[in-house]
């Protein structure tokens, strides 16, 4: 019985010890480091090129990623609630941009001016200006930029005899003349609410210039300043000459998109992520569509451009923090961005990246003007640019404006009440 | 061991992980409502009651508590009242009952949040299946901007009924399923006719289950959020908002800690005020039942 009991006990012993010096023989060659990763990919064409920048970042300083993604509408749900616990992730999507200095309330977004002065000579000067936050710190390693541009449909144009407008009088013209061939001029949507800031941005922008603009975005100009006045009262006169496509409130960018396609509309303001919606319904790009620049309002104003540089912020807490510093440092480089412009097919924020990565090569041409655009005041779009809680105002009230214009001075005194509540009174 | 610790210890556990996870969060809560707390980096400064203060005055927690209220009375007297006609339908026995009650039982397998993603297909503009029903059958007229201004707050409450009617129907099915034949039988014997039986015996006897049943409606009413977030995200300019976004808003968006703890306090006092007298009296009146 003694001996029964005495196998027993050896083996209960014996056997995990066994089994664990097994395991270590067996383990495979673990990771210098881990970093848990946080992004937004709505779906495999963007989730595989992401991760195949970071994973050439991780096989070249050998750490190990330990991912997690949501799709965009949900990521913005879940990373405040992430960064808000006590394990956050390491390393997460994020935008440069007045924004992410007011991330830093969560106390979970590491500034990176140690590292910034190392890569800042991969980006060309627009986005280096951009990433560098009102604080006077940098957060946000950029890796794509955006800007927000007019494209229009190039045949509907042909068809009425009309070229791109370069001043405002041409652009009412414009306007004008495709409203009366029943022609929509400018398709808006504003279902998901940020749709029409970048309308408001540009008015903003070419009524009063970047010095006034950077002010508002970083609450020590007023909303109710009399060159924001002035251009809620321009972008009114549009609204009201009914220039603009109706149910713009339960209508998105992306039914926009169908309408410029079908040539129900001429114009749209976006982004140059619908550039693909227009290239899958068969538009040839400089052939059917192209871009133009919103066109000057007040003389002497710089034409500054508006739009948005993406990038990965370090949440600086945990012990990975060393590794994730080491991984935002490589993705600042030209192949691992490349990788993901490649792929992705959307704009490298890294200068060195070459143009004909892009497809197809008729629209390089146009890539190539988007990078030079980053030679003028680049502006990140007021939803990344400002305190969000000024931007919910702006995603709430201007969709309102778009439906009901008369209500402008409301919608202005709103904004100037959340200015002060979060900004303070000046 | 003493006997009057014998049931304490016993109890230990539970009141241990109510404690933890129940209480001491509500208190914890209710702790930085009075504050200005600003993130989760550092606690804020004790303002007193100044937050609860604030939102009596701001006019879009007022509009989200208006149409929470809406929520409420909605979720209350639809769900409910559909889930029981669909419950005493599907307890007959026929031919195809087994498919309806899977029919009416699916969106049981659906958070809300993908009820609300499938609902904003279904919406759509234009190309939307409502949209291309009404079309087909001729009734074009009858379309409206179903995510519109107007329409928002009533389309996405229809969703989330889609959801609760299913749940309440399974509730009811079980209620019916225990209401003893013989009395149905007996009062049928003795001339009751089916609406007689059905509102003084059926309905009665049905008092646990809707204890369950709209104790839910309110519950899921109160805190309605990841639906409102997936199909409007509180908009258009902010006509479907309700408590829970407001509070979720102010919270995790602008970073107002203390201003959005504040809101949870109100909406915890709300689901007590509303959910708690009426599971009192409902266990009451079973009490008074059984004995």
């Amino acid at each position: 019985m003694t001996n029964l009991k005495q196998s027993v006990a050896a083996a209960c012993l014996g056997l995990p010890v066994a089994l664990g010096a097994l395991t270590l023989t067996a383990a495979p060659a673990s990771a210098a480091g881990v970093v848990h990763l946080f992004h937004r990919s709505a779906a495999e064409p963007m989730r595989v090129p992401r991760m195949a920048m970071w994973n050439h970042c991780a096989e070249t300083l050998d750490i190990e990623i330990i991912e997690n993604f949501s799709p965009p509408k949900q990521y913005e749900v879940q990373l405040p609630v992430q960064l808000s616990s006590s394990t956050p992730p390491d390393i997460y999507a994020y935008w440069a941009g007045g924004r992410s200095q007011f991330q830093a309330a969560t106390g979970k977004i590491r500034a990176m001016n140690d590292i910034w002065a190392e890569i800042k000579d991969n980006y060309p000067a627009g986005v280096q200006a951009t990433s560098t936050e009102p604080d006077g710190n940098v957060y946000t390693i950029p890796t794509t930029f955006q800007p927000n541009v007019f494209w229009y449909n190039k045949r509907v144009f042909a068809e009425h005899g009309l070229t791109p407008p370069t001043t405002w009088e041409d652009f009412l013209d414009v306007a004008a003349k495709l409203k009366e061939a029943g022609v929509t001029p400018f398709l808006l949507g504003s279902k998901s609410g940020w749709e029409p800031l970048l309308w408001f941005d540009y008015f903003v922008l070419r009524v009063a210039g970047s010095d006034f603009r950077n002010g508002l975005m970083a609450g020590t100009e007023s909303y109710l300043d009399p060159r924001v006045v002035e251009a809620m009262e321009l972008w009114k006169g549009l609204l009201e000459a009914g220039y603009f496509n109706d149910r713009t409130s339960s209508l998105g960018w992306q039914e926009m998109a169908t309408k410029f396609v079908t040539g129900e509309g001429a114009m749209e303001l976006m982004g140059t992520w619908t550039v693909g919606n227009f290239i899958q319904a068969g538009l040839e790009p400089g052939t059917d569509f192209d871009v133009f620049d919103f066109p000057p309002i007040t003389e002497g104003i710089e034409l500054a451009v508006e739009g948005a540089v993406e990038g990965w912020a370090a949440s600086g807490a945990g012990e990975n923090t060393d590794n994730a510093i080491a991984m935002l440092k490589c993705v600042s480089e030209r192949e691992p961005q490349e990788l993901f412009a490649r792929q992705a097919q959307r704009m490298a924020a890294n200068k060195d990246v070459p143009v004909d990565i892009y497809e197809p090569a008729a629209f390089q041409a146009t890539i190539e003007r988007f990078q030079d655009m980053l030679d003028a005041p680049f502006h990140q779009n007021l939803e990344l640019a400002t305190h969000p809680g000024v931007t919910e105002v702006a995603k709430r009230e201007l969709p309102r404006f778009l439906a009901y214009p008369d209500q402008y001075m409301k919608v202005l005194e709103l904004l100037e009440d959340r200015r002060n509540d979060v900004f303070g009174e000046s | 061991m003493n006997a009057r610790l014998t049931p304490w210890l016993f109890l230990m556990p539970a009141i241990l992980i109510y404690g933890i996870f129940g209480a001491y969060p509500i208190f914890q809560t209710f702790a930085i409502s009075l504050t200005n707390q600003v993130g989760v980096a550092e606690p804020g400064t004790f303002i007193g009651l100044q937050n609860y203060v604030t939102l009596i005055e701001d006019e879009y927690f007022l509009n989200s508590l208006k149409n929470t209220g809406i929520w409420v009375i909605a979720f209350l007297i639809v769900p409910n009242s559909l889930a029981i006609t669909i419950a005493l339908l599907v307890k007959q026995t026929f031919w195809g009952a087994g498919l309806i009650k899977t029919v009416f039982f699916l969106p049981l397998a659906l958070s809300f949040a993908i009820v609300g993603v499938v609902w904003g297909w279904i919406y759509e503009p234009d190309v939307g299946l409502l949209d291309q029903l009404l079309i087909g059958l001729g009734l074009d007229g009858l379309i409206v901007e179903w995510l519109g201004p107007e329409a928002a707050t009533y389309s996405v409450i229809a969703a989330a009924a889609w959801r609760q009617t299913a749940f309440a129907t399974v509730v009811f099915l079980a209620g019916l399923s225990a209401i003893p034949q013989e009395l149905i039988e007996a009062a049928k014997v003795d001339g009751g006719t089916r609406r007689q039986i059905f509102f003084r015996i059926t309905l009665p006897l049905l008092k646990p289950a809707s204890t369950i049943a709209v104790s839910s409606a309110l519950i899921h009413a109160l805190l309605a959020t990841e639906i409102v977030l997936t199909m409007t995200e509180g908009g258009p300019f902010g006509t479907s908002e309700v408590v829970g976004y407001r509070m979720y808003m102010e919270t995790f968006w602008n970073y107002k800690f203390g201003y959005g703890a504040a809101i949870g306090v109100i909406v915890t006092l709300m689901t007590a005020t509303m959910v708690v007298p009426y599971v009192r009296r409902m266990a009451k009146a079973q009490e008074r039942d059984w004995s």
